[in-house]
């Protein structure tokens, strides 16, 4: 089964109150669902957009909150739908080129530093047995294999193929978060300004 | 669950591609802000998705419509690079990925009932008295994923493997002890199990320190686990990064966010042959 945190249950929000909605660590979590939304959109303010619906809800709260029956999911998500609305409507600006610093990550193969391999290394040893190995069966074929490959590892973990992605996708978000952790103590760039030259001799793992 | 009651998969990918119709996506957008479920996977199909970008399997317009939206989210340049990266290390240590195939089956005869696992045990002993320890002669794990079979995998592939090195605080116990540990060649990660004694904090963080006391490596939210009544705290160093020579690991509990409380200096010795 997969593991659940403290969050309620799915059809548990229904029953949650505005005040649960915005209190943390599930305020984040709306923040971030409300980014997605935005930024599938399309909007390139995903962000700024979430927080102005946030904000707007928290303006309203003193008067609707007292009366309010129903979901207050479909209160928020209406918020949302009229920032997007107006979001629209705003003037065009003037189309600049964005991400400059951004390389279609397709066909490239050496983004990735010898650094950010080290890291990687020692955070899946950070990382209990069974997550290790269900990390490295996950990934173990590409393309039209894997799927069978995963339908297999499913069934062999006794759990669904959902659970399965899900919980790989956990185990990764933990070895992602540890190597940025990592990479803050082993960049060339935070090197180079506290150690002028340590480029050529990295002093760190 | 969803309005629906089910996870609908296939719309999740169809929504993050840009190609649900809007009446749909309107839909899917209230779930995801009421639904855990449905947000968890939609997330797991982000990664999903990144690997397919990269693979290049997606196509053309599909993977610049998911890219564009990807590069909108916080972070999420960092997790295309992430993804390549463990492409990477996952692609360049399949020996490891094997032998830890092998580490977990007696936890799989857990799951069994008991005369599952009186066969198993006899199916065992007779493969050991035949001095041919190998996962060919699981034949009911081959019959329920053929896929996982371990290929060529022998007694000597598998203790290849360096069990954890366990490390006893000297600071606490007021031992002085370096624990010596001698590196074998091509050995990439050195996995560590830092004695706890007592379970004191949620999370820890461990840092390796050369002689000089200059931080090399860090660890952070670590968790303690349990194993034949020995509490620890585990983590691992590339080995290829350590050199003959003198370290040390502090361990600090974290007590809160922006307090650290230490709760040990551990010693040891790398011998390079």
């Amino acid at each position: 089964m997969i593991g659940r945190d403290s969050r309620p249950l799915a059809g548990e929000a229904h029953d949650m109150s505005f005040d649960q909605l915005l209190s943390s660590p599930r305020f984040e979590e709306l923040r971030s669902r409300l980014i997605r939304i935005f930024a599938r959109r399309g909007c390139s303010i995903p962000e700024d957009l979430a927080d102005e619906t946030v904000s707007r809800v928290v303006a309203k709260l003193p008067e609707i909150a007292p009366t309010y029956e129903g979901d207050p999911v479909r209160f928020f998500h209406a918020v949302a739908r009229n920032v997007y609305l107006e979001y629209t409507r705003r003037p065009r600006t003037v189309q600049i080129e964005e991400n400059l610093d951004w390389r279609d990550p397709r066909g490239d193969e050496a983004s990735s530093s010898e650094a950010k391999y080290e890291c990687l290394e020692g955070c899946m040893g950070t990382l209990s047995r069974d997550d290790r190995w269900i990390i490295g069966e996950y990934y173990q074929h590409r393309k039209g294999a894997k799927i069978d490959y995963r339908k297999a590892l499913a069934a062999h973990l006794g759990i669904g193929m959902n659970a399965l992605r899900i919980r790989a996708c956990r185990i990764r978000r933990r070895l992602q978060n540890c190597v940025f952790e990592c990479m803050k103590m082993t960049s060339p760039d935070e090197m180079e300004k506290l150690v002028p030259h340590s480029r050529v001799r990295r002093p760190l793992l | 669950m969803t309005v629906s009651g089910q996870l609908p998969s296939a719309s999740i990918r169809e929504f993050l591609l840009g190609t649900l119709s809007e009446a749909e996506r309107d839909r899917l957008e209230h779930d995801l802000l009421a639904d855990d479920d449905l947000y968890d996977l939609l997330r797991a199909t982000e990664e999903d998705l990144i690997d397919e970008c990269i693979e290049g399997s997606l196509a053309d317009e599909q993977a610049e419509s998911f890219l564009r939206y990807l590069t909108a989210l916080p972070g999420g340049r960092d997790r295309v690079d992430f993804a390549q990266c463990l492409k990477t290390v996952l692609a360049r240590s399949p020996q490891e990925t094997k032998t830890r195939r092998l580490d977990i089956v007696p936890r799989f005869g857990s799951w069994l009932s008991v005369p599952e696992r009186l066969a198993w045990s006899a199916a065992l002993l007779a493969v050991a008295a035949a001095g041919i320890w190998s996962a060919a002669n699981l034949p009911e794990e081959r019959t329920r994923i053929p896929e996982l079979e371990v290929a060529g995998a022998t007694a000597e592939s598998a203790s290849a493997i360096r069990p954890p090195v366990v490390l006893t605080a000297g600071l606490l116990r007021g031992k002085s002890e370096t624990e010596t540990v001698t590196l074998s060649p091509g050995e990439r990660l050195l996995e560590l199990r830092l004695d706890l004694g007592s379970r004191d904090y949620e999370e820890y963080r461990a840092v390796l320190h050369d002689a000089e006391s200059r931080e090399l490596y860090a660890a952070s939210q670590l968790t303690a686990a349990v194993e034949e009544e020995r509490i620890f705290v585990a983590f691992g160093v590339p080995a290829a990064r350590l050199a003959n020579a003198d370290y040390y690991v502090t361990l600090e509990g974290i007590a809160e966010p922006d307090r650290r409380e230490t709760v040990g200096r551990y010693s040891l010795r790398i011998i390079v042959p």
